[in-house]
């Protein structure tokens, strides 16, 4: 008789009894753990730059709000317009996300922050991959942990205060949790699979991953209605008799996304006295991407401050001086920068944003390399990311153009991740763009790539299921390839 | 989706109502910590008008009876002398009733040294509330020695070394 095994013994056998796809996929996230531990030092001590200056302060003032309402002392309401509020230009989920470390440590040093951001945002893509493991497959959470996992520019920013990388992450989740409804749908219309989970849970969790997305980076909600409309008609196209079921869950989605829209709406309105859904930052954004930026203040800006906070300023003078909310006055700043745009002009800016987007996926490594580092990381940090990211973008091209004639749920997932990103790419049509704007697109180009290596493996494979419905699926596809071809081909031809 | 509760074991259940509890604890206990400090810098306070409180008055104290923004105010060299040069834009009145309002307000205070011109904007809608930029051309003024007095984006003198907007 021998004693039982220590647990060094009882981890080696379980390795031994693990499949080889499974000990593929450990290594993967032990990778993907290292490569943020061994980047953390050079990271660490970076200053807040740039818009995280908003995302620390509204979680600074949100924390002061958690302490008041404890201790039943009236909030601080001043201090929370100016900083949560703020500007309206950005929604707080970033600041929500960073708001208990600062009721822990009220004066957290930006190591302790980058340290909390870095841990929330590793585990949120674990949990993230754990959910697409189970719901599509190994292949597609390894594809994940690889593209963007191991990025280094990814995993740096993973270490940053912008809400970009989160809002990819919790799109991910949404992705995986529609095809998962779509599934479940079929399957109880065949009388198989697991108990069919309530109606209005399994809509208030889409729901709830939907708005948390846009809380992080209001820009996706495009993304997230997309997403939420294409699951509804695809799922009603494969469901039978469970199809009333399936529009009750989006309907609940429905009612979480906007429940949970509206204490923001009506809170940012409130506070800027006018209008505010999401953010108050189109009509600038539109000014300075595609009018004369020496027009956005019917002429010249102020020197001495950005082109997003010297139109601010103006636009709260006229605001002070003429009593109409500062939106409004933005707005009609933003006509007139605008007058002069052409279809040419625009369709050149367009493509002009489309590069920045891509061109420089690893503009952020020098930013976010800390002057106390203990050893350089920007350029091996760039180097890889090159490497990884521009076949990435490769692959989520193709995946654009590439159609899926697989059996439904294939086709599904080939549909969802389309509208996804192309919704993404709806950014350079509005905003300029720039280097961090494709950690949003990441997890979407893991999924492509196990996507197409799954349509590629399966190739002349007879394909089940019913044909009429899959051709309905296969046709939805051939729209949303002729929409981008069409869109892209309009936009060059004008351009050029 | 979650593991209901009733298939979840005790074990599972403790952890999870024990983490709960510190949770709570901490919140509770937050007070204690102190207090964050934000700094605000996203929103900064709006500067006054540095023509309305005392530091660079328009001659014989004249106030403008209608919104506008200051866009500069500096002090020129011409071949009569030294002159002081204010540009704004008004809101929601015409050039023409803008100059007017201007005219009879430096008349009634004394002042004759005054010249303006108003041009409305080309091509902004009817009802729009920045309607025009004028330039008033003023007699020089003294500087007010107070540091609020030298801010500028109140005092709407910029210095070359300032960046551009972009």
């Amino acid at each position: 008789m021998s004693d039982p095994p220590g647990p060094a013994g009882l981890l080696a056998r379980r390795w031994a009894d693990l499949e080889r796809a499974q000990r593929v996929l450990l290594g993967l996230v032990a990778a993907v753990v290292l490569l943020r531990v061994g980047l953390y030092p050079g990271t660490a001590g970076t200053p807040v730059y740039g818009d995280e200056a908003y995302y620390v302060d509204a979680a600074r003032a949100l924390s002061n709000l958690v302490r008041d309402l404890v201790s039943f002392s009236g909030p601080d309401t001043a201090e929370l317009s100016q900083n949560v509020a703020g500007n309206g230009w950005f929604m707080p989920g970033m600041s929500i996300l960073l708001t208990p470390l600062f009721v822990v440590v009220p004066d957290a040093p930006i190591e302790l922050v980058r340290a909390y951001l870095g841990l929330a945002s590793t585990a949120l893509l674990l949990l993230a991959v754990l959910g697409v493991r189970r719901h599509l497959g190994r292949v597609s959470a390894g594809a994940v942990l690889v593209v963007p996992g191991l990025v280094p520019m990814y995993a740096v920013f993973g270490f940053a205060a912008y809400g970009d990388l989160v809002a990819g992450l919790l799109v991910l989740m949404l992705l995986t949790q529609a095809v998962a409804l779509v599934r479940r749908t079929r399957a109880a219309d065949r009388g198989a699979g697991p108990e069919p989970v309530a109606a209005w849970r399994h809509g208030i969790h889409l729901g709830l991953l939907g708005i948390a997305a846009v809380y992080f980076r209001s820009s996706v909600s495009i993304l997230v209605v997309g997403v939420l409309a294409v699951t509804l008609v695809a799922g009603v196209l494969l469901a039978r008799a469970q199809w009333r079921r399936l529009v009750a869950t989006m309907v609940a989605a429905g009612a979480a996304f906007l429940v949970l829209l509206a204490p923001w709406s009506a809170y940012a309105s409130h506070e800027l006295g006018g209008r505010v859904l999401t953010t108050t930052s189109v009509p600038t954004v539109l000014a300075n991407t595609f009018g004369d930026r020496d027009d956005v203040c019917y002429g010249e800006c102020d020197p001495g401050s950005s082109i997003w906070f010297s139109p601010l300023r103006y636009s709260r003078e006229v605001a002070r001086a003429t009593g109409i909310s500062e939106m409004q006055a933005a707005a009609e700043m933003s006509v007139y920068a605008r007058a002069d745009v052409t279809a040419e002009s625009y369709a050149r800016d367009v493509l002009d944003n489309l590069s920045r987007y891509l061109r420089n996926p690893a503009g952020f490594a020098r930013i976010f390399e800390s002057p106390t580092a203990p050893y350089p990381t920007a350029e091996v940090v760039g180097a890889l990311t090159y490497l990884m990211v521009f076949p990435a973008f490769l692959v989520g091209l193709v995946m654009l153009l590439y159609v899926d004639r697989r059996g439904a749920g294939a086709q599904v997932q080939s549909l969802l991740v389309k509208v996804a990103i192309g919704a993404l790419l709806v950014q350079p049509f509005v905003h300029i763009a720039g280097s961090r704007y494709w950690m949003t697109l990441g997890p979407l180009l893991g999924l492509s790539a196990a996507l197409l290596y799954g349509a590629r493996r399966s190739r002349g494979r007879p394909v089940a299921g019913d044909v009429a419905t899959l051709a309905w699926l296969t046709r939805l596809q051939v729209v949303l390839v002729v929409g981008a071809v069409t869109a892209a081909t309009v936009v060059v031809a004008l351009a050029v | 989706m979650a593991v209901s509760e009733a298939r979840r074991p005790r074990s599972a259940r403790r952890a999870v109502a024990a983490l709960g509890a510190a949770l709570l604890l901490l919140i509770v206990l937050s007070p204690t910590f102190g207090r964050a400090d934000p700094t605000g810098s996203y929103r900064p306070e709006l500067s006054p008008d540095a023509r309305t409180n005392g530091c660079w008055p328009l001659p014989g104290g004249v106030r403008l009876d209608f919104g506008y923004q200051v866009r500069s105010d500096e002090l020129v060299a011409t071949t009569t002398g030294q002159r002081r040069q204010l540009v704004l834009h008004y809101d929601q009145v015409s050039g023409e009733e803008a100059v007017d309002s201007v005219e009879s307000g430096f008349a009634a205070a004394g002042v004759t040294d005054v010249q303006v011109i108003a041009d409305d904007f080309v091509g902004t809608a009817p009802d729009a509330v920045v309607r025009g930029q004028m330039v008033l051309d003023l007699p020089p003024s003294r500087p007010e020695g107070r540091p609020e007095c030298r801010a500028p984006f109140s005092t709407k003198k910029f210095t070359p070394d300032m960046d551009d907007r972009s």
